[in-house]
């Protein structure tokens, strides 16, 4: 399934603050066998500056995806979602939603800023391994953003 | 003078009348008796005269009675001067009486044919005895007349007297009636007086008429104060002109009614103050009038407890807040972490695979189910901690779909039935927490079951505006000395390696029925089965 260089040419942005929750996501692409390279950002403020190449970062390379967990310091997800919808560049960027909280509150306010899916964290690796792999196919499937 | 008295009565001159009889004893003597017998006579009927007119009172036309006594008087008195001058020649006195008496004479004469008309008039003795007769005949009548009066007038007294016996027993009778309905108003007064509420009395023109003594208590104002009052001295000023136009609209449509419903009243007491208050209004009728009874009630007291109360909720909410939060932020923040432990120690166990020391392999697997236990009681925490609050969308909930759908979600082991009464209602509910309720109840029948052919059996009874649902099950039944351990918080009856569970199930489903406005009961004995029964109600009110 990793044939086409379309696929792996779409690299991850990952903004999560739990680095086993990074971890978590990494093993989960090494036993899907998916090669896309992933970018870490540890909290919103990060991401945007990963994103627009800023303080000397690198920009993140398109076409990208963004995995973005809700609760982390300094800016969170939501607050992230807000500053992102707002760039003139990145507003179109594609979202999935990758976090612990189900409550209503967060699910209707994530999907308001316009995020392709919300996607519950269970503590099962195998349930994570399932969205990846959800994720992979999606990236098979639709075509991006220029 | 002297000389005309000597001229009249001077007989010297004169010879006697005896004289012209050439004093014949028998002429003398006829003269002098004849003239003195028609003297005396004269003089008698003046007498007879005067003692008729003097004894009949009514006879009229006196003054002819008079001039007859005076002419005939005269007479007699000329006659008896005529016996005198037989003797003594007094002619000068004589002639003078004469005079006197013609005078006299011819004034009765003219009188007496003057009179003529007057006496052909007089009815005579003939015709007053007709006319008597007539009358003593009308009197006869009227006798008759006055007899049937006399009888009528004794039937009229009987009766005056009949009706005088009715009146005074219609009197007593009005007396006792006065009597008893001054008993009935002064119970209606003692009523009024010792009512708990203020009763205020008003007239069309808003006018107190009356008050009790609770009213006077209220608004701190004697009896005669108040009643000299218009009841919208008892308004607030700002109030005034509306209370006016209110009183007025509420004489064009008079009902019984609470006095502005809904809003805010207050009153004025007599130093000033205010007060809030209810009122109920009653129209009245009493002889004709127009009269308005209002039924106040000081409500100073109910505010105060309400602006307590009020507190208190507020207070409430806010804590119930302030724990949502926490357990949210509790349930997160250990929850992180959680994950963290059981997906190392997942991919340590991955890692290894089958080089790990079978110790080892125990010990990984010991981690896990505990992390996963502590997964599941953060869970359950954080379940409780919502029940009762957010309860997600109303719908049409087919009771016996749900309990099909619960029993698909657990998957019980093959051989276990769970049986939906074909009874079970549809009714209009939030579906979320009755699942919650159903999955923990039918969840717990089968977790908590002793062989694997069990059977779970939920059915639903009709109360009215509840719905009492049972849960059923053939498992080993609950000691009835546990029911009440059974829905506390964090308890199991059973070691947790043996049965996993929070101990957090039946107090959740306790937490949801009770803030649903039903309750849970526990009908079971050891080796007789668990029936587990609660109540929901049929019409489902929002809650925040």
């Amino acid at each position: 399934m990793n044939t086409l260089p379309n696929e792996s040419s779409v690299s991850v942005l990952l903004v999560e603050d739990d680095e086993v929750d990074v971890m978590a996501v990494r093993r989960a692409f090494r036993n899907l066998r998916i090669a896309n390279a992933i970018h870490v950002a540890h909290d919103g403020i990060e991401a945007l500056a990963m994103l627009r190449g800023e303080a000397g970062r690198t920009a993140v390379p398109h076409p990208y995806l963004i995995l973005l967990d809700l609760n982390m310091p300094r800016m969170n997800g939501l607050e992230f979602l807000e500053a992102l919808r707002e760039d003139p560049i990145h507003r179109s960027a594609i979202v999935f939603v990758l976090t612990t909280s189900a409550a209503e509150q967060d699910r209707w306010e994530a999907y308001r800023r316009y995020i392709a899916g919300y996607i519950v964290k269970s503590r099962f690796q195998e349930e994570l391994e399932r969205a990846i792999h959800m994720i992979d196919r999606f990236w098979y499937v639709v075509t991006f953003p220029a | 003078m002297g000389a005309f008295l000597d001229y009249f009565f001077d007989a010297a001159s004169f010879v006697p009348h005896g004289y012209c009889l050439a004093w014949r004893p028998d002429l003398v003597a006829l003269h002098a008796v004849s003239d003195a017998a028609i003297g005396l006579a004269y003089f008698s009927i003046p007498l007879v005269i005067a003692l008729l007119v003097w004894r009949r009172k009514d006879l009229e036309h006196e003054w002819l009675f008079a001039l007859f006594v005076l002419f005939i008087t005269a007479c007699g008195l000329t006659h008896l001067f005529g016996v005198a001058t037989l003797w003594e020649p007094y002619y000068g006195a004589e002639g003078l009486l004469k005079a006197v008496t013609a005078v006299v004479s011819v004034v009765t004469a003219i009188a007496m044919w003057r009179f003529i008309p007057t006496a052909l008039a007089l009815p005579s003795p003939m015709q007053l005895r007709t006319v008597i007769g007539d009358l003593e005949a009308e009197i006869a009548g009227h006798q008759h007349t006055a007899t049937e009066l006399n009888a009528m007038r004794a039937h009229l007294e009987d009766r005056v007297q009949d009706r005088t016996a009715a009146l005074q027993t219609a009197m007593a009778s009005l007396e006792s009636a006065r009597a008893a309905e001054e008993e009935a108003s002064q119970l209606v007064r003692t009523a009024i007086e010792s009512a708990p509420n203020g009763i205020l009395v008003v007239d069309a023109q808003g006018r107190i008429e009356l008050s009790n003594g609770q009213a006077e208590r209220m608004f701190r104002r004697t009896k005669d104060e108040l009643a000299g009052l218009s009841i919208e001295d008892l308004v607030p000023p700002e109030l005034r002109v509306a209370h006016v136009a209110h009183r007025a609209g509420f004489l064009r449509h008079p009902a019984q009614r609470a006095m502005g419903s809904g809003r805010e009243l207050h009153a004025l007491r007599g130093d000033g103050s205010r007060f809030p208050i209810e009122i109920g209004l009653s129209p009245m009728q009493t002889g004709g009038r127009a009269l308005v009874l209002a039924s106040v009630v000081d409500i100073t007291a109910r505010r105060e407890i309400e602006a307590r109360l009020a507190a208190k909720t507020a207070e409430l909410e806010r804590a119930n807040g302030e724990l949502d939060r926490f357990a949210y932020a509790a349930s997160h923040d250990l929850k992180a972490p959680l994950r963290a432990i059981a997906n190392l120690s997942e991919w340590i166990a991955e890692d290894l695979g089958d080089t790990a020391p079978p110790e080892t392999r125990e010990h990984l697997a010991l981690l896990h189910g505990r992390v996963r236990r502590m997964a599941d009681f953060l869970d359950s925490l954080l379940a409780y901690s919502r029940a009762g609050r957010s309860s997600g969308d109303i719908r049409t909930v087919d009771l016996g779909a749900l309990v099909a759908d619960v029993a698909d979600f657990l998957a019980p082991p093959p051989g276990f039935t769970i049986v939906a009464d074909a009874a079970l209602p549809t009714l209009e509910t939030a579906e979320t927490p009755l699942r919650q309720v159903l999955q923990n109840l039918i969840g717990n029948a089968v977790k908590h079951h002793d062989r694997g052919d069990g059977r779970v059996e939920v059915s639903a009874e009709d109360l009215g505006d509840r719905l009492a649902v049972t849960v059923a099950d053939d498992g080993p039944g609950i000691d009835p000395r546990l029911h009440a351990k059974a829905t506390e918080m964090f308890q199991t009856l059973r070691p947790r390696d043996q049965v996993e569970g929070s101990g957090m199930g039946l107090a959740l489903v306790k937490k949801i029925v009770e803030s649903a406005g039903g309750t849970l009961t526990i009908d079971s004995r050891v080796g007789a089965g668990a029936r587990f029964r609660f109540t929901w109600p049929k019409r489902w009110e929002r809650r925040t």
